[in-house]
């Protein structure tokens, strides 16, 4: 490398989070979905070629399920837990490559990013809902929980970090509600049918649940359930039935007292 | 993972264990049968090991990381004691270790008990003291423990030896071991205690006592670390290596299982008189590549002796002088012998006999190159010229990626699973992307040198620092300074033309000079390279040269353009070897390892940044490299000269006088 002024002065620009690389021209003022200043300020530094392969889903077709186009599961499902699901983005290929770098690879440095993606819909579930409230929407967050032995292996569960930023970034109040009660097979190697008997029964609500509700709580509860990938909806119906379960078994509210609205990174 | 360390109480002193299967070392020490069928299953019967009298074992399990840093530390105490150690100090280290493993404000999915996470703190009482009497043995069910004991040492010996010279994390023992964590961890916990296998954590710290960690598999510092809450051991700062994420996540709760050295070969008996002409008739080298050859063989096969002699001969004043002056710190690497040849000396050729020197020894040897292209077009080739030898080809999801064998061809990066394992190491392409400035694939390639071993550098381009250090006699270097064919180097002219995107896009008109050149290349029936700095360009120049197609007497489809995003460029490189293509618009991709007999070359915009002097070298150098046709052309095209341009031709001249004044040139 020769010796260059020059480079000295260039102002620094940041690495990509995605591609690593350092762009070469000025990202402009690019059009973020987020409006809050800290994911605001992640995605900006995403480089705009990568910028540009986000497939954000900017509204959704099916509004169950907020899939972006027409959805032929949500009318077959049986009984339906959750109020509705909003995911952020596509998962097509390249996004197939970003969640296996940060969930499979582990790696961890994705994580703020993972969760400014996630913000979007979180931003777009709050509009729907309540475009003028200051305060969150939602009085409890929480995430799918993935078995211990996969936890263990894994070092982390990516849903609840995703969540956990989340919920600092907007003031929400996050709480473990769930466990899993077996060690299923990897949810990606299977078909609908077996994914749909597999999940059947597999969460529970945690017992500190029902111990912290008492007549001051809010009615109905809203609860945003967190997780990384829509894909039958089976694993959020589970998780939204086992916390309904839980909270229509306590005296203080019945099954219309509680919400749940699943918040997704990515809908497959 | 986590851990547990305990002490042992010998004959006269203690000694402090790690154990990541505590039923095996509880076994081992406790049950004499269990012992004698470990030795026998081992290989090692009759080898008698003092019964300890006590065992002091720590009751909570410590984070892997944490537990080897208390075993270090305690081995640091009990060192200054004389060896003496006593139960205060084990727990004292226990809460040490208690003390960095259980930090304030857990994860709030960590903090919930329910979850089953401890948060590592101790109790008062730690320790089981005096649970396991050794005298107590249980006799009654000795065949049975003989041969439990027999059975699991089977195993560690045949997982020690699938090991031997390499680096895994658990994951990878598991697949090349093809067993799960659970039976896989007593046999490798035996075969530490049996001295076969190395059992650390991942990341550690650079030295004892040290808050600096290290990635043992990369040699990353703290630079590349990251610290994270962690489920597998509960802590809230686990650090993990960012710089080799891409081969597997190494972590400081992460087990690293490392083999034996493998068994080395005395390269300096029988190999040392080789003669110049001896690599001529066996390998038919040109004089100056066998030169070459046997200088490298030289090095090769020198003696420890003259190795450390050498080395302390010529840098005794800089050594002296490096305490106080820190940037003249000699470089650590006194094994490496750098194979300096330009482009087109055949140096693959050159690698052969040393090769041979080694595997003929019964060592074994490593040839990495940057690429993947590269380690699939050298296996056939080296496979042909050792058929009797065990070749082992990895790149990333190749299938033998656990096999071991004499003679491993890989790319760079597959090194990082190797721990002392190759006699010699040969790094092609020193001066290119991956391993250039990556000070984790050098720390790579350095540790899977064995101890005594050598790593032999190639490159046509070294970069400017090993060039210097080559030049002031610091770095051991042979220069070839001619290609196979005898003749001078093409030294590359310069065309001054308007820059690319002024004319390719805007006024679709070639610049008349630019036109003739190509065109005389092309009547002249020789291949045509064009080098665009970027992928962008590569398109809209291949359609406007297809306008221009019947000026230049081809048809339209003998023009193509590629680059790395270019799903068919290996068809299109074939394509343009077997003269179907006439004109090939290309980036840097295809600037090394390409050979194209009769071609010339074209660099647009050489100007730019982007083309470095040794970038433009290993460009001009795919020109005139057959040896029916040894003087191509090659054309500089740019708006300006820059220094990269100037420098990239002096060092071609300067090549060239060498090999003439050196006699290498044929006429």
């Amino acid at each position: 490398m020769s010796f260059s002024i020059s480079r000295w002065l260039r102002p620094s620009r940041p690495e990509c989070p995605i591609c690593g690389k350092t762009p070469v021209s000025s990202s402009q003022q690019q059009l973020l979905p987020v409006r809050h200043p800290k994911p605001r300020s992640i995605l900006s530094r995403v480089c705009p070629q990568c910028l540009k392969g986000l497939p954000w889903i900017g509204s959704p077709v099916c509004r169950i399920c907020g899939r972006p186009e027409v959805c032929p599961d949500c009318p077959k499902r049986g009984e339906r837990h959750f109020v509705f699901c909003r995911s952020a983005v596509r998962y097509d290929n390249r996004m197939k490559d970003l969640l296996a770098l940060y969930k499979y690879r582990g790696s961890e440095k994705l994580e703020p990013l993972m969760a400014a993606i996630v913000a979007s819909a979180y931003e777009r579930i709050n509009k729907e809902l309540a475009p003028r409230e200051i305060r969150p929407y939602f009085h409890l967050a929480t995430s799918v929980p993935l078995a211990r032995e996969r936890l263990e292996e894994r070092g982390f569960n990516q849903a609840e970090r995703m969540a956990c930023t989340l919920a600092s970034w907007y003031g929400l109040t996050y709480r473990p509600m769930l466990q899993r009660n077996r060690h299923t097979e990897k949810q990606s190697l299977k078909n609908r049918r077996s994914r749909l008997a597999d999940m059947k029964g597999n969460f529970t609500a945690l017992p500190s649940v029902k111990m912290n509700l008492d007549h001051r709580s809010p009615k109905p509860i809203r609860i945003l359930l967190i997780d990384d990938i829509y894909t039958t909806g089976s694993t959020v119906n589970e998780c939204a039935g086992a916390l309904r379960a839980a909270f229509t078994e306590s005296k203080e509210t019945d099954a219309n007292g509680v919400e749940i609205y699943g918040l997704l990174w990515a809908r497959s | 993972m986590k851990a547990t360390i305990y002490s042992t109480d010998g004959e006269s002193r203690w000694k402090v264990r790690l154990s990541v299967c505590r039923e095996v070392d509880r076994l081992y020490w406790t049950d004499l049968a269990f012992r004698r069928g470990a030795a026998e299953g081992w290989g090692a019967a009759g080898m008698e090991t003092a019964q300890p009298s006590e065992l002091l074992w720590l009751k909570e399990l410590l984070p892997l990381g944490i537990a080897e840093r208390a075993v270090d530390r305690l081995r640091s105490a009990a060192g200054k004691q004389g060896g003496a150690m006593k139960r205060e100090d084990l727990a004292e280290a226990a809460r040490w270790a208690a003390s960095r493993a259980g930090e304030k404000g857990m994860g709030a999915g960590l903090r919930d008990a329910e979850q089953g996470f401890e948060n590592g703190t101790l109790s008062e009482a730690g320790i089981d003291a005096g649970v396991e009497n050794g005298v107590e043995v249980v006799v009654v069910s000795s065949a049975f423990s003989f041969e439990r004991g027999r059975a699991l040492a089977i195993r560690a010996r045949e997982a020690e030896r699938r090991l031997r010279g390499r680096c895994f994390l658990l994951p990878e023992a598991m697949a090349a071991l093809g067993s799960e964590a659970e039976e896989l961890l007593p046999a490798l916990q035996l075969a530490s205690l049996l001295g076969g296998v190395e059992l650390v954590a991942t990341v550690a710290p650079r030295a004892a006592a040290s808050a600096s960690l290290r990635c043992r598999r990369c040699g990353s510092g703290e630079e590349q670390l990251r610290r994270t809450p962690c489920a597998s051991c509960g802590r809230q700062r686990c650090a993990y290596c960012e710089a080799c994420i891409a081969m597997g996540r190494s972590r400081e709760c992460g087990l690293l299982v490392i083999g034996r050295a493998a068994h080395a070969p005395d390269l300096s008996v029988g190999n040392a008189a080789v003669s110049a002409e001896a690599l001529i008739s066996r390998w038919g080298l040109s004089p100056a590549q066998s030169e070459a050859a046997s200088q490298a063989m030289e090095f090769l096969t020198r003696t420890p002796q003259e190795a450390g002699d050498s080395l302390r001969h010529s840098s005794r004043l800089l050594f002296s002088l490096s305490r106080f002056i820190p940037f003249l710190t000699l470089r650590k690497e006194r094994n490496a012998f750098l194979l300096w040849a330009v482009t087109g000396a055949g140096k693959t050729e050159m690698m052969f006999p040393l090769l041979e020197a080694v595997l003929s020894a019964g060592g074994s040897a490593a040839v990495a190159t940057p690429r993947r292209d590269v380690v699939l077009e050298l296996a056939p080739r080296l496979a042909k010229a050792f058929p009797h030898v065990r070749q082992v080809v990895l790149y990333g999801g190749s299938a033998d990626r656990f096999e071991n064998g004499a003679l491993t061809l890989a790319t760079t990066h597959q090194l990082i699973r190797f721990r002392h394992a190759f006699d010699l190491v040969v790094v092609d392409e020193v001066d290119a992307f991956p391993y250039h400035n990556d000070p984790a694939l050098h720390y790579a390639a350095a540790q899977a040198r064995s101890r005594g071993g050598v790593t032999v550098l190639l490159s046509a381009t070294p970069p400017a620092d090993m060039q210097r250090q080559a030049r002031r006699g610091r770095l051991p270097h042979a220069r070839v300074s001619v290609r196979f064919h005898r003749r001078p180097l093409p030294v590359p002219r310069r065309l001054a033309i308007p820059a690319a995107s002024r004319w390719i896009c805007r006024r679709r008109k070639l610049p008349s000079s630019l036109y003739e050149a190509i065109r005389t290349s092309l009547e002249r029936g020789a291949q045509v390279f064009l080098f665009v700095p970027f992928i962008r360009q590569v398109e809209p120049l291949v359609g406007l040269l297809r306008e221009y197609a019947a000026e230049f007497g081809i048809v339209p489809e003998r023009v193509e353009g590629t680059s790395s995003q270019d799903p068919d460029r290996g068809p299109k490189v074939s394509a343009f070897r077997e003269r179907t293509v006439r004109l090939l618009v290309t980036t840097t991709i295809l600037e090394r390892g390409v050979t194209i007999p009769k071609s010339d070359v074209f660099v647009l915009d050489a100007d730019k940044p982007l083309f470095d002097a040794a970038s433009l070298v290993q460009m001009a150098g795919r020109a005139g490299r057959s040896a029916e046709d040894p003087k191509g052309l090659v054309y500089f095209a740019a708006s300006a000269w820059t220094s990269s341009q100037r420098e990239a031709c002096r060092q071609i001249r300067e090549m060239n006088t060498y090999a003439r004044r050196n006699g290498y040139l044929l006429g």
